[in-house]
């Protein structure tokens, strides 16, 4: 009879260990589950928190950063409709974005470049205006002082200055060459002021080196 | 003598090879070296006019007869002329130039007008474009007493032009210089 009951209590056991071990396994499938969709809604919030700061300007990453964010968060495929819609949203933003700035560095580049040809420009205006004062001065004293003054924009008073009489493809016929000074002294004395500057070469230190002038009769 | 006829053909041949390039020369250029010669009689006659002014400084006098030297041929004549003689006198311009700043006048006006070519620019065999500019020069001299006197002289200048060439800033730059020659006497009146 023992030995009746005491097998009986072992078939139990082992029934209710075999039953308690089913669930044990049902329920740590279940935690799987739950813990893998857990970290999707992490991931999906997460993906989504970074768009939204991206789309509303919410953030402290450089272009560079927000691309490779929006790259990473896509490369995740999430399949989740509302992620690939702010995903869609903050490329349309990030390709804006990277075109302004790209049009930004070209106006720079333009900027830079204009700032590089204005020195010739001033120079050329300033030129200008100095030959016509000095062949419109009224007295010899007047215009020796523009000469003086002119003659500051060059190297020195022996700068080259060639005169361009005719220009005919790729034939350019000159006058006799002449220095600076000589060529002052010259709108000085004969008011024959028809020249006009053609190219202007600037020194290191931003003087007059070279002077080609054109010839408009 | 074959060698001789070698020689004078090559050099003939180079010669005229050399003048067929200048005289290849379009409208355009020709007519811009014709203004360019113009243009330097123009500027003479501002530099006779400034150099015969007595209201211009010794200074500048001086300078400026300097400047009218390179105008010229180094051997070039200035002709000379009054209403009072028949006979013209030439002398070296540089000469003709000093004796114009101190002529003895308390006022000088004289001013050049209808400056043009009588005698076109021609190539010749040397090379050079060889015009003829005839210029009216007036001329009133005033003593200081108030006595004036007044004439009118047709002038003709000769003009050489010839292509040279010189370095700048480490370039060859090829140029046209226009030098003057002797300039005569046509004709005086009051």
């Amino acid at each position: 009879m023992i030995k009746k009951i005491l097998f009986r209590s072992v078939i139990i056991m082992m029934v209710l260990s075999l039953a308690g071990g089913m669930s044990a396994c049902k329920s740590k499938k279940k935690l799987a589950k739950e813990k893998e969709a857990a970290e999707y809604a992490a991931k999906v919030n997460t993906a989504r928190q970074t768009l939204l700061d991206i789309l509303n300007d919410n953030t402290t990453m450089s272009l560079e950063e927000k691309e490779a964010a929006v790259k990473s968060i896509k490369a995740m495929n999430l399949n989740d409709p509302e992620i690939d819609e702010l995903i869609r949203q903050a490329e349309a933003k990030l390709a804006a974005e990277r075109a302004a700035l790209i049009k930004k560095g070209q106006e720079g580049q333009k900027t830079a470049e204009e700032a590089m040809v204005k020195p010739e420009a001033a120079a050329t205006t300033a030129l200008t205006t100095y030959f016509a004062s000095i062949a419109g001065a009224t007295s010899v004293s007047q215009a020796n002082m523009q000469i003086a003054e002119a003659l500051k924009m060059f190297s020195s008073p022996d700068v080259p200055v060639l005169v361009i009489i005719s220009k005919e493809n790729n034939v350019v016929d000159y006058d006799k060459p002449t220095t600076i000074k000589a060529y002052l002294n010259y709108l000085k004395d004969t008011k024959n002021n028809i020249n006009k500057v053609d190219k202007i070469t600037l020194d290191s230190t931003g003087k007059i080196k070279e002077l080609e002038l054109l010839k408009t009769y | 003598m074959k060698i001789r006829l070698l020689i004078i053909s090559v050099v003939l041949l180079t010669l005229s090879s050399g003048l067929i390039a200048q005289d290849n020369l379009s409208k355009q250029r020709k007519a811009a070296i014709d203004s360019l010669a113009l243009e330097k009689v123009r500027d003479l006659s501002k530099y006779i006019s400034i150099i015969g002014s007595k209201e211009t400084p010794f200074s500048e006098a001086n300078r400026v007869i300097e400047r009218t030297l390179e105008l010229f041929n180094d051997d070039a004549q200035m002709g000379v002329s009054s209403i009072y003689r028949e006979e013209i006198k030439y002398y070296p311009v540089r000469k003709y130039l000093e004796r114009l700043m101190a002529l003895n006048y308390d006022k000088i006006n004289i001013t050049w007008y209808n400056i043009e070519y009588i005698s076109d620019l021609e190539l010749q065999p040397d090379g050079r474009y060889v015009g003829v500019i005839t210029i009216y020069q007036r001329f009133e001299g005033t003593t200081e007493d108030g006595m004036v006197y007044k004439d009118t002289t047709k002038k003709d200048i000769t003009v050489y032009v010839e292509k040279k060439q010189t370095q700048i800033s480490g370039r060859l730059i090829d140029f046209w210089d226009v030098l003057l020659g002797d300039i005569r006497v046509a004709e005086t009146e009051k």
